[in-house]
């Protein structure tokens, strides 16, 4: 109902939907991205190539944004990522077992606002 | 067995969160344990490499709340089991069905609020063909909550 002193408005929500799933798509990224920083920095180094082989992805559908990051990418990696990470009975001149688990979960809360600053830039937010 | 203990100022803090930690383990072991006949070893951190059937359990602090006393652990159950991979897997899923959506589980002075699985992968087999997997928790504990605790 309109008056004589009135303010209207419409919301487009196909430009919105666009807007939060580009935003939520450049947080994953960023994300994705910080995660495996914080891995790099703990998983055991013997020649690299374990290290050298993870790999941060992002893949979009159109409701949902899917990020991972990956160990063992490489043919010579793929069992020895399982294991490295997996048995804590290991000893590692460099780096630890757990180096992704540990990581994701003590850092949730800064990955969670990092995937969230990348939807509020979307809207034009500051956070 | 006497283990090295840590002097100092330091000492009293090291020694609570030692505590707590084995005392969590403790609390899990028995839980464990009692799924299984007694040929069954349970052991902290590793496995020996007999009885061939065993549950190894690791803690890693990966949250701790100084004001709320809360913590987050990652919880391993290493399972070993035997030729066939189908014993492994049943032990897996006998220590699921009695952890995963538990809660309030008393351990010592501390209290497991939530305990719940997040992972879970095969590790193959060992040198002597036993097959061997991983089963990843998340246990929420109040350090000083033995208000968690039904009465």
């Amino acid at each position: 109902m309109t008056g004589r002193s009135s303010v209207k408005w419409s919301s487009h929500t196909a430009v919105v939907a666009e807007r939060a799933r580009q935003g939520a798509h450049r947080g994953m990224d960023e994300a994705t991205k910080q995660l495996l920083e914080m891995s790099n920095d703990l998983v055991p180094v013997d020649t690299g190539a374990l290290r050298d082989s993870g790999v941060a992805s992002v893949q979009a559908e159109l409701t949902v944004v899917h990020g991972q990051v990956a160990y063992g990418t490489t043919q010579y990696t793929d069992i020895e990522a399982i294991e490295q990470h997996e048995r804590l009975d290991f000893g590692h001149a460099v780096g630890q077992a757990k180096f992704l688990e540990q990581p994701f979960f003590a850092n949730a809360d800064t990955l969670r606002d990092t995937m969230a600053k990348g939807i509020a830039e979307a809207f034009g937010g500051a956070e | 067995m006497t283990r090295p203990r840590v002097g100092g100022a330091w000492a009293g803090i090291l020694d609570a969160v030692e505590l707590v930690e084995d005392e969590l383990t403790d609390a899990l072991a028995d839980i464990i344990a009692a799924l299984f006949t007694p040929d069954v070893a349970v052991r902290s951190k590793a496995l020996d490499d007999q009885p061939d059937y065993g549950v190894a359990i690791s803690l890693s602090l990966y949250t701790d709340n100084a004001a709320t006393g809360l913590r987050r652990y990652g919880v391993q159950f290493r399972t070993r089991g035997g030729q066939d991979a189908r014993d492994v897997d049943d032990m897996a899923e006998a220590i699921h069905q009695a952890l995963h959506g538990s809660s309030r589980i008393p351990a010592g002075n501390s209290v497991i609020a939530h305990c719940w699985r997040v992972s879970t992968v095969s590790l193959g087999r060992d040198d002597s063909r036993r097959w061997q997997r991983s089963d990843n928790y998340l246990i929420d504990v109040s350090t000083n909550g033995s208000e968690w605790i039904e009465t």
